[in-house]
Parts: C-alpha cells; structure tokens; sequence
C-alpha cells in the first residue's frame, strides 16, 4: 500500500532536493494528496484546528 | 482586537521586505506559498510568469500575521485596484483563498471585501514556525 505523503513531507523536499521540490509534478502531488487527506494533509497544525478548512 | 491593513499596502510593503532576502522572512513565505499551491489556490502552471506576483502574495499574508493585523480590501473593482498598481487578479486569489478555508471572511457573501483574517492553518503553520 502506498503511503500518501503530507504537508511536511514536501516541506523536507523542498530543503533537501528544491529542484525536485519546484517541479509542477511536485505541486500536482502536493494538492492530490492535500484533496486525499484533506485536513489531515497538514500534520503540523494544532490540536482542535478547524476541522472544516 | 486585531487592526486592519489595506491588502495592496500590505503587498507593497511585503515586496520591499522581500527584497531584504530575510530568511526566516522568506521561510515563511515559502511555506505559505506550499499552503496556497496544496489547495489550489494558486497554480503552479505558468510559475515563470506568475512566480513573483504569487510570492508577494504570500508574503503579504506573512506580514498581516506578523502584524498581528487583519486585511482589508477596499473595493472589488479591477478598475481602481488596477489604478493603485495591483492585478486584477488580487480579486480572483481571496476568493479561492476564502472558498478555501485559508483566509476567512466577513463579509455576507463570504467574499473577498472589506476585512478579513487568516484561517487556521496559515496562522498554525507560522506560530510553529516562529516557535
């Protein structure tokens, strides 16, 4: 099963490999995964964020 | 209670920051701008063409939450934001940005006008940052 990766997975690309990072196959990853997970796409946000967004 | 900066004041001033290559400053920005990309609200088509505008636009939101201000768009009309120097797109990028959940605002409509803030997760992701 592959793993959906989340908001600070493409945050570690852009540090570690920014040309791979900047690539529209990258962005396009980026927002397939974000409407895959919705919310829960960004594993940083804080207890009790708006479950709504 | 929060205060209320102009957007197109907020967008001047973020390009001058910018241009101070600041890099906690442009971290920000550029996490806000992954933020924005994430949800569709701005396209990563056309990035040589539209690159810049879009940083400014993150930016202006790194500086409204640094600030401590909500933002204030004082009119919809392409004409007089056109005749202050801003794209007419500004109009185009709250609203998706509201539809969104990124920007929320007061209006009745839920539309870009008059004040709005920042959501949850801009406002998340730039205390952690600044933690």
């Amino acid at each position: 099963m592959q793993h959906t990766p989340v908001f600070s997975s493409f945050m570690r690309m852009k540090r570690t490999k920014p040309h791979l990072y900047h690539s529209a196959k990258t962005h396009q990853q980026m927002l397939d995964a974000q409407r895959k997970l919705g919310i829960r796409f960004y594993d940083k946000l804080r207890h009790g964020a708006d479950e709504q967004c | 209670m929060l205060n209320t900066t102009d957007i197109v004041l907020l967008m001047e001033e973020a390009s001058k920051r910018l241009e101070t290559y600041d890099p906690i400053f442009t971290d920000k920005t550029e996490t806000v701008l992954a933020i924005l990309r994430s949800k569709g609200v701005i396209s990563s088509k056309r990035l040589q063409q539209n690159g810049k505008y879009h940083t400014i636009l993150a930016a202006s939101l790194v500086l409204a939450h640094e600030k401590n201000s909500d933002l204030y768009l004082t009119t919809r009309s392409q004409g007089e934001l056109f005749g202050r120097g801003v794209s007419t797109t500004l109009v185009k990028f709250l609203d998706n940005a509201i539809e969104q959940g990124l920007i929320l605002s007061q209006a009745q409509n839920h539309r870009a006008k008059g004040r709005m803030s920042l959501g949850e997760i801009i406002t998340s992701y730039l205390e952690s940052e600044a933690a």
